[in-house]
């Protein structure tokens, strides 16, 4: 284990189903934490951990990725592979057999993560008989990740399905693994049709060894964390971030912890306070209050709008008046409840809402749907329907 | 129109031209070559087809040198065998050269060479060159003096690379074809475009037609014509190497369409004012065009529909606009007046018609200005101002992006005209602003919610496909009609709409498609034409954003656009006919980013 390791896997393909609408049209990875997509963070990890190598595993809209990555890693070496049918993370992972060898990292690619955790866990790995290294962090919620059952400092098992664990040890996604893994890969039974990397581990033979990462981990695999996750990240730097090219109106106040990107347009009177982000080229109308939340790219947010604690996507349009109020809401994702959680409301991509409509907590708008004018909504509306008050 | 590389002081000379060679393939590929200098004299090692088939021959039979120079070539004159391909030597072997344009005089050249008992190998016109040192190094003539001496009885558009017995050197220079020098670290490069050596170094000179450079591993020298040193600026670039891979795509072209988005928000950044409902050009305050009368939009193929487009729209806001195929421009002469602007279209910056007919226009007295996407090119030093579109080194022959943000920079540009010659913004600015700023996010739409593959599937195996539209979505028809042809090889044809009935409309059969654009101006009108073409049962694809209107109730199949001003609709049209273009292909198998017969940037006339 004396030679540095200098490649890793990103598995990117997932389609991100507990994030819909936000998923329809863009893969997980690309969704914008403090402006820059998940992805960055991870390949900024590697790259400054002494990656030289990157294989990025591609599936759900591959060309979101491809095209971004491709011009903003134009000067590292990204090789992309991609995942046609949605079989899992470790069948993900088995199609970089042959284009990594030796030991190598391999990521989650929709986890935020720094350069610490992954020279943490290369170092674990290193200076251990290990054929696995596993990042585990601590979490609140552990039913939400794959419980870490630990045996002094090796790991026994990780339990997908821990409904009522007393361990608070979590799997963070981030690992090492040698090419024995990819035979290994091979005699894992599917679950539901697909194979799942953490599984690997019972069939690896020899010690899989775990290390606790805490701090630079952040997962935002549900709504709410996509806006906990932005506001830890912009709670580290001191001020606001503004672009150049955007306008900000003379009477409008942009607070600190904010970002804001190329071309947007505020207008006057408006407030974007703490934890907001605007990607490019979003506008928002006179008088608007924008409260801890994301707008994305091209969003067209109108005049005398409340949002708070929400989510509005790429293109879509808020009409004036509307009000997410934000709040503590119970969120079934994926056939399964989360009770008592902080969201507003999540508007997918090019959504039109019209003028006055009031967004309950916890409520969704599909992508392409439209919310007639006055509408009070409670729950979800599915992608390119139109609801009328 | 070929590519030429030349390197010295790099650690393997074979490796770097190789490797320059394949990122030029665009410039053209029936055949390539490389002449490296070592110990023993000068290797070479040339082959027909693409650069692949070098590389082939060279793993085969290895060649090594300290430096050297490559070609890859796209016949002018000669058929495309092995002997014609590049590099050409004289006689002794002793001298290599490589070069891109075509020298008008060869002929006579060649016979004067034969006469005075010069044997040729090839039938190219740049042979006469190597001879031609040759002489003058038998006639006492250093290497440096024997270049210059054989350039200097050379007419015609040239960019030349040589080198000559042992003197550890390249000499170069460019006439009318483009030519860079790339300065690295104790290494140096000459091109015909900067992404051959753009892994190596970002540290580039542009030189200008007449200069001579002298490189060696130790420094370069640049002097023009009667031997004076010039001095000529390294400039950083910006083009990042693997900016030219295909990023996971299977294709350039598809990888190009799909940044689409990001190119168009490049295009715009800065440039709109969507509270002021008008456009702010760094490079033309408002006034900048105040005195203008006319304007004449000169380019070739693609470039030459957005011209075509640009014309549309300054038109319909009342200033007199005509769009020129740039090599029509010289033979016509259409008249010039000093109040004429003359806007250039060319992706490249380099394309010999265009450069043509621009001087054409300068020495009449023109105004002239560049609408390009290469930093430098020679249409930029040809012409008064420049307006670049910021969309990206594209690698594909087919021309996507640049076309929508051509379309897009002559958008701003025609606004911005607009309102210094008529004194006030054209009605439709600020909606029309806005739409621009919404279009990067349009097209995204498009890409998302694309049926085209299903379309294509859908019309496979057709005897013709057909284009239509007025307006400007007349030249988005070419435009999508050339993209077809281009890459598919099947009969693809486009017109106005309103010129259907005039002749077209007899080559019309069920088993041609018709693709109609409607942009929300004028729709009814073209709605007849699609009555008409379907009452002959050709089948129609409309592409529109009507969604439950006539034209979506008429037509067979629709492509759906967004919602968004007339006046751009043609660009959100014209990405539908692209994806439409590129999986005909694909269902076809063609060789996307190299269709055959065809090269990126067209340099010789």
């Amino acid at each position: 284990m004396n030679d540095r390791i200098t490649e890793a896997v990103v598995l990117a393909a997932g389609e991100g189903r507990r994030l819909r609408p936000l998923t329809t049209f863009q893969p997980k990875p690309m969704l914008p934490v403090a402006n820059r997509p998940v992805i960055e963070y991870v390949l900024d990890a590697l790259f400054e951990s002494g990656i030289e190598h990157a294989v990025v595993v591609v599936g759900h809209r591959a060309d979101r990725i491809q095209s971004h990555l491709s011009a903003t890693y134009s000067d590292v070496d990204i090789e992309f592979v991609h995942q046609d049918s949605r079989l899992g993370s470790g069948h993900a992972l088995l199609l970089a057999e042959g284009l990594v060898s030796g030991p190598f990292v391999v990521c989650n690619g929709d986890n935020v993560v720094d350069a610490d955790i992954v020279s943490t866990v290369l170092e674990r790995f290193s200076t251990t008989d290990s054929v696995a290294t596993v990042a585990v962090a601590e979490s609140d919620t552990p039913e939400e990740y794959g419980v870490i059952v630990e045996d002094n400092g090796r790991i026994a098992d990780i339990d997908e399905h821990a409904v009522d664990s007393e361990g608070y040890l979590v799997n963070a996604g981030v690992y090492v693994f040698d090419d024995a893994v990819f035979e290994a890969l091979r005699h894992i039974p599917p679950h539901d049709g697909e194979t799942r990397l953490p599984d690997v581990i019972h069939y690896l033979d020899g010690n899989v060894t775990s290390v606790l990462v805490n701090g630079g981990w952040l997962d935002p695999s549900h709504p709410w964390g996509l806006l906990s996750v932005t506001e830890t990240l912009l709670a580290r730097r001191h001020d606001s971030a503004v672009a150049e090219s955007a306008r900000i109106h003379e009477r409008a106040l942009v607070g600190d912890h904010v970002v804001v990107g190329e071309d947007c347009d505020v207008g006057p009177g408006a407030v974007i306070s703490a934890g907001s982000c605007l990607q490019d080229n979003v506008s928002v109308g006179a008088n608007s209050v924008i409260e801890r939340s994301i707008l994305s790219t091209d969003a067209r947010v109108g005049a005398g709008v409340v949002l708070r604690d929400s989510v509005v996507g790429p293109g879509a349009t808020v009409g004036d008046g509307v009000v997410s109020p934000g709040g503590r809401a119970d969120v079934i994702l994926e056939g399964r409840l989360y009770t008592d959680r902080r969201l507003g409301s999540i508007i997918g991509d090019r959504a039109e809402v019209g003028a006055n409509v009031t967004l309950t907590a916890g409520s969704r708008v599909g992508a392409e749907a439209v919310v007639g004018p006055g509408t009070v909504l409670h729950g979800d509306v599915r992608e390119r329907v139109e609801v009328t008050h | 129109m070929c590519g030429i590389t030349a390197c010295i002081g790099a650690d393997n000379s074979v490796d770097s031209l190789v490797d320059g060679l394949q990122r030029l393939e665009y410039r053209g590929y029936d055949s390539a070559g490389i002449a490296v200098k070592n110990g023993s004299g000068i290797s070479l090692t040339k082959r027909v087809g693409e650069v692949s088939e070098l590389v082939a021959a060279v793993e085969q039979n290895p060649i090594a040198g300290d430096y050297g120079i490559g070609h890859t070539r796209w016949a002018t004159h000669g058929g495309v065998t092995d002997g014609n391909a590049h590099p050409h030597t004289d006689e002794s072997g002793r001298i290599a050269v490589v070069h891109n344009g075509i020298i008008s005089n060869f002929q006579s050249l060649r016979s004067d060479l034969e006469s005075r008992g010069h044997v040729f190998s090839s039938e190219t016109d740049t042979e006469v060159i190597p001879h031609l040192i040759e002489e003058n190094l038998r006639d006492g003539a250093t290497p440096e003096e024997a270049f210059r001496a054989a350039v200097g009885s050379l007419s015609g558009s040239y960019a030349i690379a040589a080198i000559i017995g042992d003197e550890e050197a390249i000499f170069a220079t460019r006439s009318g074809s483009p030519l860079v020098l790339g300065v690295g670290d104790g290494e140096y490069y000459l091109a015909s475009d900067v992404p051959a050596f753009i892994q190596h170094t970002a540290r580039v000179v542009y030189l200008h037609d007449g200069d001579f450079v002298v490189t060696r591993s130790d420094g370069y020298e640049i002097t023009d014509s009667a031997g004076r040193a010039v001095d000529r600026p390294v400039e950083h670039v910006e083009w990042d190497p693997e900016t030219a891979t295909k990023g996971g795509y299977e294709h350039y072209m598809y990888k190009e369409i799909h940044e689409q988005p990001g190119a168009l928000r490049r295009t715009t950044q800065g440039r709109l004012n969507t509270h002021a409902g008008g456009v702010e050009l760094e490079e033309f305050p408002p006034e900048s065009f105040a005195d203008v009368k006319q304007v004449h939009l000169l380019a070739m193929g693609t470039s030459h529909h957005a011209g075509m487009y640009a014309a549309s729209l300054l038109n319909s806001r009342g200033i007199p606009a005509y769009a020129f195929m740039a090599g029509e421009y010289s033979v016509i002469k259409p008249p010039v007046t000093p109040d004429t602007l003359v806007i250039a279209v060319s992706q490249s910056g380099e394309t010999a018609d265009t450069l043509d007919a621009v001087r054409r226009a300068r020495a009449a007295g023109a105004r002239t200005l560049a609408v390009t996407n290469v930093v430098g090119s020679s249409i930029t030093r040809e012409c008064d101002d420049e307006l670049l579109i910021r969309a990206g080194p594209e690698i594909g022959v087919a021309a996507t992006k640049t076309f929508s943000s051509q379309v897009t920079a002559l958008t701003l540009l025609t606004e911005r005209i607009v309102e210094d010659v008529t004194g006030a913004k054209s009605p439709a600015a600020r909606d029309l602003m806005e739409a621009l700023s919404r279009l990067p996010g349009d097209v995204q739409e498009v890409l998302d919610t694309s049926m085209a593959r299903e379309i294509a599937i859908e019309y496979e195996g057709s005897d013709a496909y057909f284009f239509i539209g007025r307006g400007v979505a007349h030249p988005v028809a070419l435009e999508g009609a050339l993209k077809f042809k281009e890459i598919s090889y099947e009969h693809a044809e486009g017109f106005a709409a309103s010129e259907l009935k005039h002749g077209p409309l007899a080559l019309v059969t069920p088993m041609s498609p018709v693709f109609a654009i409607f942009t929300g101006h004028d729709d009814e009108a073209t709605l007849s034409n699609v009555k008409e073409v379907q009452a002959r049962g050709a089948p129609v694809v409309a592409i529109t954003s009507d969604r439950s209107g006539e034209v979506t109730e008429f037509a067979d199949h629709v492509l759906r656009i967004p919602d968004t001003h007339p006046d751009i609709a043609g660009v959100l049209a014209n990405v539908q006919l692209q994806l439409v273009a590129y999986h005909a292909a694909d269902l076809l198998e063609r060789p996307i980013d190299k269709p055959r017969n065809l090269a990126k940037c067209v340099t010789v006339e």
